[in-house]
């Protein structure tokens, strides 16, 4: 075959695919267009809308009087995004009126009618308004979302249950947490950090006592972000010498308890670097006079981090002052530990005067 | 042989080629096409996913603090702004660590009379290989800024002294020429959060060249003036927005662009750092880090974010968009041809039985086969091997799919985030879009087989001479 001949195939076949080519090009353009049109018609039919309705949900915040405009059915779903973005900017009492202003506006059947959608904008939005509404109707569908593959609609649905009722829904939770390793851990952060530490407290140590070794150090590193009293109790079982490196590891930066001391000192030798590590900032929160020559010795650790956190642990110790340490950095003869040394006075040096 | 029988020779071989030619312009853009329907659903799901991230959430904690690595070679003029515009940065916990990779103007005299820096003694640790450094140094003012100084070694040998110098896992690579968005952070390490396995993540890039800088950050975009910006407008668009969107669902991500990319520092020092041989440096990390995961059958991802995150400038003249190009051409053989193994490996997955032969037919050896058959049907034409109406018919299909892959990628941008707020700018863009096809893509492409050329005979290129309008930092338009 010869594309140098104007009656072969090949070439008609080429110069139709070039003609269907352009009109899909123009197609394309028509497309770009119409588009265009639409989105900038319905941002400023948005727009409009958000206009009317802020001044209303402002009032509501500040418990003013309010006339809410008549709403028509096709500006809910344009309502309700508003409503959420206003619902989660605020707390306490004002979010209270502004959620009985969307009760008296009906602004959850909406939420309910968009929950049955497939479209999964559609879905995220509901089940956050659901949620801020309190909406006890929607129980069941949401705890249905929260086994969803999707872990945004997953954890979002289990955000809302929390919000409905958090004693009920955090049991569910901590049990859902050991399963969904897909959940992000800032996103889970996010979650505990909205329920009171009160709520908080009791079931998430009875899911710490009963954790298997894989999961502890997911659910220790939220003990972080958690003021639950007392978790010497869960946290002394999780610092034996058996426990996997990340278990220990996890254990020892939630310690607060002086009663960590003796594991903390035992494990300062441990095979793995970040559990040693840790130890030693563990060490500069609750050591003693006599942790000073441990964590002196650690500072010619063959890990730099280890190095790095002993020498931090040494400089916060209430014990030892500034001159001490400079004299010690300075009769160091291992190079390591006194360039660690230096290091971290240095730095103190800057924190002091920033 | 008579020449009779040389000219038959001739008219057999140009025969022959043209179904090579042939059968490679429709494989090319059957690829594309197909990558643009996979970009086009990973866009939608990115979009769907993210519907709900304007909404206020506090933080708790968890965002991984990130160490910033900015390399800097003869940056006198522009990186005491570019270092001010990095620390306004919407971001919980980062740092800088400015890399002055033996600068031969006063780039490191520069940082240490606008930043208050002084010598600090840190207990440097040397975890990947780079040239000796000569110094550290501490802000006074910003307990979140260093600046390491080193001998001369390349960019890549810059970013391995600021990996060696990082306290944080995660590290982000950035151009000190580049404009981020404030929020970039926290969108581009969206990934590691949502997946541990995540080892680097990638963000679209920008041209900036048009755009209105206000302290060191993009407050209007708009269009440059001269067309050759505007046509690269137009193949950034297509590069990133299927180019590389594409690939990402399939987890076969090749490049991240080396002016914006984030990084988990364990894996990077596990793989060796960046290679200072190779002017590709970033393209080659990416490869090698996918080559050692999947030999290793370690479960990973590289991801590609596609907010647009990072602005750059490009260039306004032939001469420097040459240089860039036959330098990106040779950065692409070498990191192809260093990480070889990949390529139809039984353990390569989507990476070595796809992206990677894309890569080596479409864009290593694209240039060559587009030169060598523009040449045949022009030298077939001439000879009259080929009619001319055959000439013309291959000219218009050929360029018809060019404007056809650049339309998508305006309809893409068009779906998603709208940068080009104006229908001038969209009727513009679209006018570009249509103009490329008629000589500067083929000049492109004939940079890059000079590129191709320049690799195959082992010439030596070192830092990008890039000559920028220093007004990118300035709060002016960038023109």
């Amino acid at each position: 075959m010869d594309l140098g001949t104007h009656s072969d195939p090949l070439l008609n076949f080429a110069l139709y695919s070039g003609l269907a080519v352009f009109l899909l090009t123009v197609v394309l353009l028509l497309m770009i267009a119409i588009l265009r049109y639409t989105i900038d018609r319905r941002k400023r039919m948005e727009q409009a809308l958000a206009e009317r309705w802020q001044p209303v949900f402002i009032h509501a915040v500040e418990g003013m009087p309010i006339e809410a405009p008549r709403i028509m059915g096709r500006d809910r779903q344009t309502i309700l995004p508003l409503w959420i973005h206003f619902s989660e900017s605020i707390r306490g009492e004002a979010r209270l009126r502004l959620r009985q202003l969307a009760l008296d506006l009906k602004l959850e059947r909406t939420a309910l009618k968009l929950l049955a959608r497939k479209n999964i904008r559609s879905r995220l939005l509901a089940i956050v308004a659901l949620g801020r509404l309190g909406v006890m109707d929607a129980w069941e569908q949401l705890t249905r979302l929260v086994a969803d593959p999707n872990p945004m609609v997953s954890l979002l649905a289990m955000r809302s249950l929390l919000q409905i009722d958090a004693g009920l829904a955090l049991p569910l939770m901590l049990d859902e947490l050991s399963r969904r390793d897909d959940w992000p851990l800032k996103k889970v952060a996010d979650t505990l950090g909205e329920i009171p530490a009160e709520v908080l407290a009791a079931p998430l140590l009875q899911a710490l006592h009963a954790v298997s070794p894989d999961n502890a150090p997911r659910l220790l590193s939220l003990l972080e972000t958690t003021n639950l009293g007392d978790t010497w109790p869960v946290l002394a079982p999780l610092l034996g010498e058996n426990h996997p490196p990340e278990v220990l590891a996890a254990a020892l930066k939630a310690c607060r308890d002086p009663r960590a001391l003796a594991a903390a000192r035992s494990l300062t030798t441990h095979e793995q670097w970040i559990v040693r590590a840790q130890a030693a900032a563990t060490l500069g929160r609750l050591g003693i006079e006599e942790d000073r020559l441990r964590l002196l010795s650690m500072l010619s650790d063959s890990e730099w981090w280890v190095r790095y956190r002993a020498g931090m642990a040494l400089t916060s110790l209430p014990f030892i002052t500034r001159q001490e340490l400079e004299e010690l950095q300075k009769g160091l003869t291992d190079r390591f530990a006194a360039d660690i040394l230096a290091q971290v006075l240095a730095e103190s040096a800057l924190q002091a005067t920033a | 042989m008579s020449l009779y029988l040389w000219a038959l020779q001739i008219e057999r071989w140009l025969l022959s080629l043209q179904w090579l030619f042939l059968s490679y312009f429709i494989l090319l853009n059957l690829s594309y096409i197909a990558l643009n329907l996979l970009s086009l659903i990973a866009l939608r799901r990115y979009i769907d996913r993210h519907s709900l991230d304007h909404l206020p959430y506090a933080y708790t904690g968890f965002d991984p603090p990130i160490s910033l690595l900015v390399p800097a070679y003869n940056e006198e003029a522009t990186i005491a702004s570019s270092v001010r515009s990095l620390l306004q940065l919407d971001y919980p916990e980062f740092e800088i660590i400015v890399v002055n990779d033996g600068s031969k103007d006063g780039t490191l005299a520069e940082l240490v009379r606008e930043f208050a820096l002084q010598p600090f003694p840190e207990a440097y640790w040397q975890r990947v290989a780079c040239q000796e450094v000569r110094g550290i140094y501490r802000s006074t003012r910003y307990g979140n800024l260093r600046v390491i100084d080193k001998a001369n070694g390349g960019k890549a040998d810059a970013l391995n002294a600021g990996i060696n110098a990082s306290r944080f896992p995660l590290f982000c690579a950035v151009d000190a020429d580049s404009i981020l968005q404030r929020d970039s952070l926290s969108r581009v390490v969206q990934p590691f959060l949502e997946d541990p396995t995540t080892i680097v993540t990638g963000g679209t890039v920008r041209i900036a060249n048009g755009c209105k800088i206000s302290g060191g950050f993009l407050v209007e975009v708009g269009l440059p003036k001269r067309l050759l910006a505007r046509f690269q407008i137009i193949e950034y668009l297509r590069a990133f927005l299927f180019g590389r969107l594409g690939w990402s669902p399939l987890n076969a991500v090749l490049i991240v662009s080396g002016a914006f990319g984030l990084f988990r520092k364990r894996d990077v020092i596990a793989a060796g750092g960046y290679r200072a041989n190779t002017i590709g440096e970033d393209m080659e990390l990416i490869v090698r880090l996918h080559k050692l995961k999947r030999m290793s059958g370690t479960p990973y991802r590289i991801t590609y974010v596609p907010d647009p995150i990072c602005w750059t400038e490009a260039p306004e003249t032939l001469k420097v968009l040459r240089s860039q190009r036959t330098r990106w051409q040779r950065g692409l053989a070498e990191s192809l041809t260093m990480n070889l193994k990949l390529l139809f490996h039984p353990r390569s997955g989507a990476v070595g039985w796809l992206a990677f032969p894309f890569f080596v037919l479409f864009e290593l050896l694209g240039p060559l086969i587009e030169v060598v058959g523009y040449a045949m049907l022009i030298i077939g034409s001439i000879l009259g091997v080929y009619s001319w109406q055959t000439f013309w018919i291959f000219m218009f299909v050929v360029l018809n799919f060019g404007i056809l892959l650049s339309v998508t990628a305006l309809l893409l941008e068009e779906l998603s985030f709208r940068m080009y707020p104006k229908p001038a700018q969209i009727a513009w863009l679209f006018a570009a879009a249509v103009l490329e096809n008629f000589g500067y893509r083929q000049l492109v492409g004939l940079w890059r087989f000079q590129g191709l050329l320049r690799w195959a005979v082992g010439a030596k290129q070192r830092w990008g001479e890039m000559t920028r309008a220093d007004t990118l930092r300035n709060d002016t338009k960038v023109s």
